[in-house]
């Protein structure tokens, strides 16, 4: 069998696992050959049915993890532990492969909660491990900028993943502060958000190191990452790609339409004909110089992240909402279905949140909720600010939008 | 070079436990993940430890995640590479 053949079975031999094994699925309406497409909103009241965790292998050996909410829903997603290791592989080889990017190699990167006690709860803003330096997204005012600037710099990382709003956020500090960069540093990846053109020279001007895009999200891990020619290549080990109009049927090579995706090493949870609520473009037939054949994607509309303006000028990362969001999730059982933050004012905001019926019924209220939440935003320039909690059964993207946007700024 | 006595070495250098070396050593065919419990940055460090002994990068492969995966198929494949 030639490449895209065991790629044709593999896709096929998970999409008959799950028509046979996922509640989920088996429970779709499905015409004869045909697979339907499924979306987030789809899978949101039926989470219950879509892991099969109770009988596939054994409880110790679930990685569970949670979307971050930026696409303003959250999700718990399960994985076997060995599929979860499976899945991040090919992205370790193709740093190394591409960037000689090795896993002892000291790096920074940023977190919306963290991983260890301290940065959970906030007292710290960042986190150590053996070589890894984090930093919390949350109260990235100019002084803890600048903070975090001279704590990289002293780091000396070889390499950074954030993701592009924070980037830029650096880059003008380092160049402001005329820290120069980090005599280490050769490579950063950019992640989570749209990567715009004039916003990589401007963080390469600075940086001066390789750069990638990786294109990834918590459903499947990494999806696509760019090679040194410049070109997103899908992990087909991974991920099975398609591209859909809006009547879901296949766009030609090189058209634009919706990313629908399949996983293709998760049984636990598998994503069958998933839509990812972004947009792209699929060229399959291509002579790339780095010599990879899988299709190259080009991302067309995404995730793009945004900041609250304050009355001073400065600027809030819209991160501080999807921290307070995931800190209430995890102290009342995921409650919190999907949420919008509009800024109406300077200090005026507007919560919109769709919550869980039956995590509510069960005693969690909304008081609790907006409590959290607000002891959860923890950016200073917001305290005295006015939050207006308004509640709905769902939130749908705002006309000319693709993608529910969590935050929007109205001033 | 014995290369199935050379990779259970290098295996057995990166596991710390001694249970895990012990299968190592007796099992005919260790699984990475399974049996050895590797994540993907062990395995990673396994492929850097290949490439430094054999002077073969695997990388260049393009079903290196294929051949990642137990001890029988990273010997096969460095057994075609050699003749």
């Amino acid at each position: 069998m030639n490449k895209r053949e065991i790629l044709n079975k593999k896709f096929n031999d998970i999409v008959s696992y799950a028509y046979t094994n996922v509640p989920f699925y088996i429970n779709l309406t499905r015409a004869e050959q045909d697979i339907p497409v499924i979306d987030k909103s789809m899978i949101e009241d039926e989470r219950d049915l879509m892991a099969v965790q109770y009988t596939y292998g054994h409880q110790k050996d679930m990685v569970k993890v949670e979307t971050s909410g930026s696409t303003g829903k959250c999700m718990e997603i399960y994985w076997d532990k060995h599929e979860h290791n499976k899945s991040m592989l090919p992205l370790w080889i193709y740093r190394y492969k591409y960037y000689d990017i090795k896993t002892n190699d000291r790096f920074c990167y940023f977190y919306t909660v963290g991983n260890q006690e301290e940065s959970i709860s906030g007292k710290t803003f960042y986190e150590e491990t053996t070589n890894a330096l984090g930093f919390s997204k949350s109260n990235l005012d100019s002084e803890r900028i600048l903070q975090i600037c001279k704590m990289i710099k002293e780091y000396n990382p070889v390499w950074m993943n954030t993701q592009p709003s924070i980037a830029v956020l650096l880059a003008r500090c380092f160049k402001k502060n005329h820290l120069g960069k980090p005599e280490n540093l050769r490579y950063m990846e950019l992640t989570g958000e749209m990567l715009f053109d004039s916003v990589r020279r401007e963080i390469q001007e600075i940086f001066d190191c390789k750069m990638a895009n990786q294109y990834g999200c918590y459903e499947a891990n990494s999806i696509a990452y760019e090679c040194p020619y410049g070109n997103m290549h899908c992990m087909e080990d991974n991920i099975y790609v398609e591209i859909l109009d809006d009547d879901e049927q296949p766009v030609m090579d090189n058209q634009e339409g919706n990313i629908v995706i399949t996983t293709l090493n998760s049984h636990v949870m598998p994503f069958i004909r998933y839509k990812t609520g972004d947009m792209g473009i699929v060229e399959k037939k291509h002579l790339c110089k780095c010599g990879n054949h899988s299709p190259i994607i080009r991302l067309t509309s995404g995730r793009i992240s945004d900041y609250a303006i304050m009355r001073d000028g400065s600027e809030v990362s819209s991160y501080v909402f999807v921290r307070a969001v995931e800190l209430v999730n995890r102290q009342c059982e995921n409650v919190i279905k999907q949420f919008r933050v509009t800024q109406k004012e300077h200090n005026y905001f507007l919560v919109d949140l769709v919550l869980d019926e039956e995590v509510v019924d069960a005693g969690i209220h909304e008081s609790e909720v907006e409590n959290i939440f607000l002891q959860s935003v923890n950016d200073e320039r917001l305290y005295d600010t006015e939050f207006e909690f308004r509640y709905f059964g769902g939130l749908e993207p705002k006309a000319g939008e693709r993608k529910l946007r969590y935050f929007v700024r109205e001033i | 070079m014995n290369i199935d006595k050379a990779l259970r070495e290098i295996l057995k250098d990166m596991v710390n436990d001694e249970t895990l070396k012990e299968k190592v050593d007796t099992e005919d065919n260790p699984d990475f993940m399974k049996d050895l419990e590797f994540d993907s940055v062990d395995i990673m460090r396994f492929v850097i430890e290949l490439e430094e002994q054999f002077g073969i990068r695997i990388t260049e492969e393009s079903n290196f995640i294929d051949i990642l995966t137990d001890l029988r198929s990273v010997r096969t494949w460095l057994e075609m590479r050699q003749l």
